[in-house]
This record gives structure tokens, C-alpha cells and sequence, in this order.
């Protein structure tokens, strides 16, 4: 018992090399390839990814179009490359609002308890009660499609899931005998709660918003391809295979490189939140 | 004195670290004779929970490994033991029983069960006669109405109930070693009193041979033998409890018996051993205790004392025992 | 007695809490009476140990002194002011001048901080040194302790128990108490270390003038340590008085049966062949009459109806048994004993 709790309060954050595992580095070379190429894309990105080319209309991949163009005779590689900008501001934003509310709420509603406690959870059961994708489609659909109103719906919608992790370790570690010590010491309710409380009960959130951000983009995509999101002619990976499934059976290679890109980007991130989990010792 | 019923040689257990492996147990070795009370004593880190473990092959990580040394049962060594036998030894021949009864019972089967199951794996025998062993041991551990306790759970036992339960479960199949791992460290002293009372019972009534591992000297005064001090993965000193508490010469034990709150006059500071217990990553050379002693030389922290017999059953590991005369270091 | 006025006086103190509320409306939730009619009085510079077992409510009092439970019902004069029912103000003076320290050294520091940092942080929110003195003072408190100043950069993690529960101490100590509420301090750590502790507390105690409650189960240690002692059993104290008085001549048989279960280092002094029967029973359905009855070897008819007896003896050591203590205390001379009657 006494070996347990001596490492779990050596649990820090330590993201030296020599302390992870092969998903992390996985995890991290993966997303960190994509950063990089969004960063680069007009440097490193062969075409104009909106300039259509008439004269090379679904031509398949050849040394000219390394993974081949679309209908509009458009370059793949470089709408790929382009929306990884896109897809990657996709997770960024998609996770964060949702992290920052959910912790805020979360938060409060452990630490207080009592009615707040009792208000927050029954919002949480009200937004559970609808299907994520019919609810976030809805309010879509109320505020007009784009990029804006879906990270509004992905704030609106995700953030119950970062509230509930955060309340419940809150309700733990508001008993632990360190926090009760810090209130002894007459620290107030909100030194109490973000000096003590929250580096402490975070760890559970950020590993999960990892995976959270692969339910992101996936969302992201499927926005897009219903039309609700990014709106054409810009490259996003979602619209790229809605555009493509049309010619799924002649032209494989439009559909195929975007599926790819995305299921890299996610894999990416859930071995990014395998390795951190247990890095940091969290479990899910 | 008659054979012993457990005998370890040189029993060393390694943890395997980054920096490579490390010894947690380093060449132990006692004998257990048959309705003895062995007291095995030692702060944490000591090693004395491992050694335990060790002995059925149990140890609870599969980091550690057995590196050396014997274990004989009743002759026959268990560190070679087929999976078949060692399964007959666990529960069969040796039992254990830990400090926390809560995590070491099942909170899903009836305590009736948890026996009648173990009863059954051992010996091919019918529900009937499981479930009179059953109530015959939980007779035997000073459970009231059994009949009645057999289809209870275990959260619906007192604290004590439960330790005496998991007595109970341990004795399921008559063996001749019981190995209590701390087993009052977590109960209220009157309670404490009686698990001690019982053991004594089970060892005078039944002669049951028992290895008690404890930090506390007072348990030891009231119920062992003999006992063994372990020290950073060593026996430092083994004998008889009264010549262990009554003339310890290594300094280590005598510390600890000094270190008594009662021992000190009222209001008068408490002796203590400066220091901190020794840890698997950093254990000093020579003698583990040189770092604390107050009798330290420069051989203690170069050679390490070898275990000398004192007496027929008193053995030592120490370069300036106490009381000894002023000189060299022992040969 | 003492001249002084009292640092802390708690009448009546009860903590109740509440548990398995049922499903079916109207249906009655269990009562748990932690504390129940607690009355106790420390003096400055006085240590005060709270003995018992499991589920005697002794560390529930020391929270609820604190305020770290609200109770129920009763009175907490801190320095003449009641805290129980105190205003925010009030229970901030009082976590000012109040410390504790707690039993897991490992789990009462943040696991996230250093040590130096976990002390600067009491000594910048309560502004007790001007912010440029925080990193000597800092340094002072660990070493008053028994640490090195280097040890501020360390996390607990990095630290043994006994070192974390000295880097506990400091902190106790960084906000200049009055009073010290120490729940089971040693009661985790190597017999080697707790030695270590006790010393320090006893000299602490001895520089500063700090009052102390000292709460444990080891009687051995409250013996060596404590001025007066106060026995818990399910919630009420059965048992007051000066310490030497309490465990050579005991008024509550609850007492006398502590102190006879402590194994003792003398292997010629036997534990009584046949200790107490039963558990403590559960503060959720205390006993009628004398709550300690069930398990007591002199109980009479009258202990076993009404409702638990009033104390006797004299104000100074009175212990609540309707006995005369010559009864269960062979040491207690009947010819010495005062007039026993209500205190």
C-alpha cells in the first residue's frame, strides 16, 4: 500500500524522454508529422489545393499527381495537405471549449455539492438524454452550417463528459488528506480548488480529451460530408471523401488518401492518449 | 529438538530496477520448528513481508524473482516444487493470512463458500463434509453460531470477525504453517488482543506453527519464540524472544526495544535511531545498519558481519556486538 | 488548575451525519452520532490525548474543532469566540491559529507541489512574512523541523514518510498556531521514525508554548507525551483526567480494558487471558444505558437501560461508570477514593 501511494505521488509531469512507452513516441511522431505539414503546407504542398485543372480530370496517381486529382482535375496531395490545417484546428478547438466548460462546471459542482451539484448534473442528464450527433445536427442546423457553429455545438454538446470525469475526481480528492489540510490552513474555496483540487484531478481530462479529439474530427468530418460544416471548394479531409464516393468504384484514390489521412491523425491521437494515460498512471 | 517444518537457506529475492537488479532479500535464512511461534521482525523495506511471500511462491510482482538459496517444507525443497505440488503446499501444508482481511477475502462469495471451496480443492471431498469442515473451523477460530455466519458475506462481519474469518479460510484445509502477515497491524487493540489470544490457541490447542510478521516489539513479548530481526533485506540477530528482548547484542535491536515510548522517563525525549530505513536503491555497504549505528567502525562499512553463532540458538551478524569487549574487529 | 483562560472549549460538541437515505420517500435515513456530547477544555501550552478505538468519533472532534465538519449541535469557544456557529471571519481567525497534522504523511501534501512552495503558499496567503523573506523563512521552518533547506525543492514522492511528516509539521508551524491538532501523527510511520516525531513535537511544544491535541490509539506514546487524556467510546469521552492518574488508576472499566490489551515489550507482563469479547459496535446503533455494556466484564443490570451515566469523581478525573472504580481498577484504594458523586 505504501509502494502504491508513493508512485502515484511521483505521477508527475514528466515528459522527459526515457519515461514513456513506444505509443507515446508513436502517438507523438504521428501528430507531430501532421503539425508540421499543416504548418508547411504552402511551402511543401505542390498545387494550389482550389485550382481546378480541366485538362487532368480524375487522373489516378502518377509522378506529376503523386496521389493522383480529384473531378475538378484538383491535386490531391495538396488538399490533403492543406486540410490537415483545417482538420487539426478541428480537434484543437473542438476539444478545447468543451475541456475549458466541462472543467469550469465540473469543478464547481464537485467541489460545492449540494444544489449546484444537483443543477449541473440534471443539465448533464438533459444533454445525454439526446443522441450527440442528432443534438449537435440540430443546433447545426438553428445556427447555420460552418466551422463557427460547429465548435459552438461541440461546446454545447461535449463538455458533459469533461464535467462528469472532473466532479467525480473531485469528489474523491475533495476527502484526500491533503486538500482537507489546505482548507484547514484557511485557504480559500478557489485556492483550495485550482492550486489543489484541479492539478490533481486534470491528469483523468487531458488524457481523455486525447481520445476526445479523434471523436472530434471524426464528427469534423462527418459535419463536412453531411455539407453542415467546412463548405467547398476549401479542403477538408470530410469533404474530400464526400466529393469522392461518387467515383468510389472508378476513382479510388480520391476517397482513399483523405480516409488514410484521417485514420492516421486519429490514430495518432489515441496513441498519443494510450501512452499518456499510462505514462501519468490514469485509467480511463 | 525435532526436525524442523520450514526451513530456509540463504534465501535471497532480487527486484529487477532500471538500474538492474537488486537484492530486497539477501541469503536468509531460519528454521521454523513444529508449534513454534516465529516472530519476524522489521521496519518497512526490511524484507520480512517478501521472505513470507517467498516461501509459497507468491511474490507480488513479476519483477521479483527468487535468485538463491533453499526452502525446505518438511524436506522437500519448494523453490523446484512442480505447479501440481505447489498448489497441494499453498493452503495445504502452509496458510497465510495478511493485514487487511477486506481486500484479502471475496466480497462476492459467502464466507461459508470461500471455505468449502478451499476444503474442496484440496481434498476430494463432498458438499456435506466441506461444509461440516466448514463449520468445524470456523468453530475452531471463535466465530459464534457459525451455522448461521457460514452464507454471510464478508462486509457484513466486524472488522475482527473478518480477520478471524480469514483465519478460518486459511486453516480451511488443517495446515501444519501458518503465515500471518501483519495480521493485527490494522485492528483496535482489544481486538488485537484477541487475534493474539487466538493464534496462541491455535499453536497450544492444535500445534500450529506460525511465522508472525510484526514491526511491533510488544506483539512479539506476548506471543513468539523465537525471533528473527531483519534489517535491509538481512537477518541481523535471531533467538529466543526472552534472550532477543532481554540481552540484544546488535545494536540495531537494541535500538528498537530502546525506541519504546515507554521505555523513556515521562517528558524525557524518546530514544531513537537517527535516520532513515535503508531503500532497495540505495542500501550502504558492509553492515546495512552502519549508516545509524552509534558503534560504527570503519570494517562496518567495508565487510559485511557474518552471521556467528552466539549461542546454540543465538545468532548474530555484527562486528562490535554490545557488551562485547573493546578491540578489534570479531574474527 | 490553571489560571489561564482556556485556548479551546467545546461543550456539548455533536457531529451527526447521515447515511443510506432510502429510495422510498418518508423512510427514515440512518443517523451516524460521530460525536455525540463531546465537552472538552485546553489550556495554552497543554497537551490534550483523545484515545479509543475505531469509530470512537476521536479524529471526527478533532475535524469538527476545525471546522472541517460542521456539528450538529454544541459549542466551540476558540479564545472566548464560538466557532461552531462562527461567522467566515471567525473560522478563518480560528484556521489561523489552529493547525493540524494528519496521519498519512504522504497523503497530506500535494502530491504537485514542492515543499518549499506548499510553505510559501501558507506564509504568502496569510501574509506572515513580507514576500521577500518568504525563502528564509521557508528555509527556517525546515530546518526548525529537523530538515534541510535543500529539501524545499523535493515533492513528497521524493521524500520518506518520516520526512514528509516532518515537512507536514513545518507547515503546521509556518502559520504560528496556538494550537496543534495532531490525528494519529506517528501512527503510520517505522517505530524508528515515530521516536524521531515525538521528540520533536515534545520540543516544539516546549519552545513555542503550543497547545496540542493529540490524537491517537497508541497509549504508550499519550502516556509519554500527553498532560491529560480524555477516553472516547462511541462518541462520548467515558473517561477524563490527568494522565498519570487515568493509567494507573482508571474510573471507567473501558479504560482499564485499553490499557490491559496494549502487548507489552516485558514478556512477564501477560495480556489477560481473556481479552474483551466483540467489536466496537458502530455508532449507528449505539447500546442503550452505558455504551459500553456489551462488552464490559462488570456490567450490572442498571448499566444496561437509560441513558449513559453521568460522570463521578472529581472535576479533575472523572470517568462516567456507575462503579466504584476499586471495582474494575485493583489499584484503586478504596480508602483513597473521593466522595463519588455528579461532577
Amino acid at each position: 500500500m505504501k509502494a502504491a501511494r508513493s508512485t502515484l505521488a511521483r505521477g508527475g509531469w514528466r515528459l522527459s524522454f526515457g519515461g514513456g512507452s513506444l505509443p507515446l513516441y508513436l502517438g507523438m511522431g504521428i501528430l507531430g508529422i501532421w503539425f508540421l505539414v499543416a504548418l508547411l503546407a504552402p511551402v511543401i504542398a505542390p498545387y494550389d489545393p482550389i485550382l481546378q485543372d480541366a485538362t487532368a480530370r480524375i487522373s489516378p496517381p502518377s509522378l506529376e499527381h503523386l496521389f493522383g486529382t480529384d473531378n475538378f482535375g484538383r491535386d490531391i496531395l495538396s488538399r490533403v495537405i492543406w486540410g490537415a490545417r483545417v482538420d487539426l484546428q478541428i480537434c484543437v478547438f473542438g476539444v478545447i471549449f468543451p475541456f475549458l466548460i466541462g472543467t469550469f462546471v465540473g469543478g464547481l459542482a464537485g467541489f460545492f455539492g449540494g444544489w449546484m451539484d444537483n443543477l449541473f448534473m440534471r443539465l448533464i442528464d438533459i444533454v445525454l438524454a439526446f443522441p450527440f450527433l442528432v443534438l449537435m445536427l440540430a443546433i447545426i442546423a438553428i445556427l447555420g452550417p460552418g466551422l463557427g457553429s460547429f465548435y459552438l455545438a461541440m461546446a454545447l454538446v461535449g463538455w458533459v463528459s469533461y464535467a462528469r470525469l472532473i466532479r467525480a475526481q473531485f469528489l474523491v480528492l475533495k476527502n484526500a488528506d491533503f486538500v482537507q489540510a489546505a482548507v484547514s490552513l484557511g485557504y480559500g474555496p478557489i485556492r483550495v480548488m485550482v492550486r489543489h483540487l484541479l492539478p490533481n484531478a486534470i491528469l483523468g481530462s487531458v488524457v481523455f480529451s486525447m481520445s476526445d479529439a479523434v471523436l472530434v474530427l471524426l464528427n469534423g468530418a462527418a459535419i463536412s460530408y453531411l455539407g453542415l460544416g467546412v463548405q467547398p471548394p476549401t479542403a477538408e479531409w470530410g469533404i474530400m471523401i464526400a466529393e469522392g464516393q461518387s467515383f468510389i468504384s472508378t476513382a479510388w484514390w480520391i476517397t482513399a488518401v483523405p480516409g488514410f489521412a484521417i485514420v492516421s491523425l486519429a490514430m495518432g491521437f489515441s496513441l498519443l492518449a494510450d501512452g499518456l494515460g499510462e505514462l501519468l498512471g490514469v485509467k480511463e | 529438538m525435532s526436525e524442523p517444518i520450514l526451513s530456509l537457506r540463504e534465501l535471497s529475492v532480487s527486484v529487477e530496477t532500471r538500474e538492474g537488479p537488486r537484492a530486497l532479500v539477501d541469503r536468509v535464512s531460519f528454521d521454523l520448528e513444529p508449534g513454534e511461534i516465529l516472530g519476524l521482525v522489521g521496519e518497512s523495506g526490511s524484507g520480512k513481508s517478501v521472505t513470507c511471500r517467498a516461501l509459497i511462491r507468491l511474490l507480488p510482482s513479476s519483477s521479483l524473482s527468487v535468485t538463491g538459496g533453499s526452502i525446505l517444507s518438511r524436506g522437500e525443497e519448494v523453490l523446484t516444487m512442480d505447479d501440481r505440488r505447489l498448489r497441494r503446499l499453498r493452503g495445504g501444508t502452509i496458510g497465510m493470512i495478511f493485514q487487511n482481511p477486506t481486500s484479502h477475502l471475496d466480497p462476492v462469495m459467502t464466507i461459508g463458500d470461500q471455505i468449502m471451496e478451499s476444503v474442496r480443492f484440496h481434498r476430494s471431498v463432498g458438499k456435506k463434509d466441506a461444509r461440516a469442515r466448514a463449520i468445524e473451523v470456523l468453530t475452531q477460530v471463535g466465530i459464534p453460531d457459525p451455522v448461521h455466519r457460514l452464507t454471510n458475506f464478508p462486509h457484513e462481519f466486524s472488522g475482527g470477525m473478518r480477520q478471524r474469518a480469514m483465519i478460518a479460510v486459511a486453516l480451511a484445509c488443517d495446515p501444519e504453517v501458518l503465515i500471518a502477515d501483519e495480521p493485527t497491524t490494522a485492528l483496535d487493540v482489544t481486538v488485537q488482543a484477541q487475534i493474539l489470544r487466538l493464534l496462541m490457541d491455535l499453536r497450544d490447542r492444535d500445534g500450529l506453527s506460525i511465522i508472525l510478521i510484526t514491526h511491533d516489539l510488544g506483539i512479539v513479548a506476548q506471543s513468539c519464540d523465537g525471533v528473527a530481526v531483519m534489517y535491509g533485506g538481512r537477518i541481523c540477530e535471531r533467538g529466543p524472544m526472552r534472550t532477543i528482548l532481554g540481552d540484544a547484542k546488535h545494536p540495531y535491536t537494541a535500538g528498537l526495544i530502546a525506541c519504546q515510548p515507554g521505555e523513556a522517563p515521562k517528558g524525557q525525549p524518546v530514544r531513537t535511531i537517527p535516520g532513515q530505513p535503508p531503500t532497495v536503491g540505495a542500501m550502504p555497504s558492509g553492515c546495512r545498519f552502519h549508516p545509524r549505528c552509534a558503534n560504527a567502525r570503519a570494517a562496518c562499512s567495508e565487510t559485511q558481519p557474518a552471521m556467528v553463532a552466539l549461542a546454540p540458538d543465538h545468532d548474530l551478524a555484527c562486528h562490535y556486538p554490545l557488551g562485547a569487549s573493546e578491540g578489534g574487529p570479531r574474527a | 488548575m490553571t489560571q489561564e483562560s482556556p485556548l479551546l472549549e467545546v461543550e456539548n460538541l455533536e457531529v451527526h451525519f447521515h447515511r443510506g437515505r432510502s429510495f422510498w420517500p418518508g423512510a427514515k435515513s440512518k443517523t451516524v452520532r460521530a460525536v455525540n456530547g463531546v465537552s472538552l477544555t485546553v489550556h495554552p501550552g497543554e497537551t490534550v490525548g483523545l484515545v479509543g478505538e475505531s469509530g470512537s468519533g476521536k479524529s471526527t472532534f478533532g475535524r469538527a474543532v476545525l471546522r472541517l465538519e460542521a456539528p450538529t449541535a454544541g459549542l466551540v469557544l476558540f479564545e472566548g469566540v464560538d466557532v461552531a456557529r462562527g461567522t467566515r471571519g471567525d473560522i478563518a481567525t480560528l484556521r489561523r491559529r489552529t493547525a493540524m497534522i494528519f496521519q498519512d504523511p504522504y497523503g497530506s501534501l500535494n502530491p504537485r507541489m514542492t515543499i518549499g512552495d506548499a510553505l510559501a503558499e501558507v506564509l504568502r496567503v496569510h501574509r506572515l512574512v513580507p514576500v521577500d523573506r518568504i525563502p528564509d523563512r521557508v528555509g527556517e521552518l525546515l530546518t526548525l523541523v529537523g530538515l534541510e533547506p535543500a529539501h524545499a525543492t523535493r515533492k513528497p514522492g521524493d521524500m520518506s514518510g518520516g520526512q514528509c511528516q516532518r515537512a507536514g509539521i513545518a507547515r503546521a508551524l509556518a502559520i504560528e498556531p496556538r494550537l496543534i491538532i495532531a490525528d494519529e501523527c506517528v501512527a503510520a510511520l517505522d517505530v524508528s521514525i515515530q521516536g524521531q516525531i515525538i521528540n520533536l513535537l515534545m520540543e516544539l511544544r516546549a519552545r513555542m508554548g503550543l497547545a496540542m491535541i493529540f490524537i491517537a490509539h497508541d497509549l504508550a506514546i499519550v502516556r509519554h507525551l500527553c498532560d491529560r487524556v480524555a477516553v472516547m467510546y462511541l462518541g462520548r469521552i467515558v473517561e477524563e483526567g490527568p494522565t498519570e492518574a487515568v493509567f494507573t488508576a482508571p474510573r471507567h472499566p473501558y479504560t482499564a480494558t485499553l490499557i490491559a490489551a496494549i502487548p507489552d515489550i516485558n514478556p512477564d507482563h501477560r495480556l489477560p487471558a481473556d481479552p474483551p469479547p466483540g467489536d466496537p459496535p458502530s455508532p449507528m446503533n449505539p447500546p442503550p444505558g452505558c455504551p459500553f455494556h456489551p462488552r464490559c466484564a462488570f456490567a450490572i443490570d442498571d448499566c444496561r437501560g437509560g441513558g449513559p451515566p453521568t460522570p463521578k469523581g472529581d472535576r479533575d478525573h472523572w470517568g462516567a461508570c456507575l462503579l466504584p472504580p476499586s471495582v474494575f481498577s485493583p489499584s484503586f484504594q478504596p480508602n483513597d477514593e473521593p466522595p463519588s458523586g455528579d461532577v
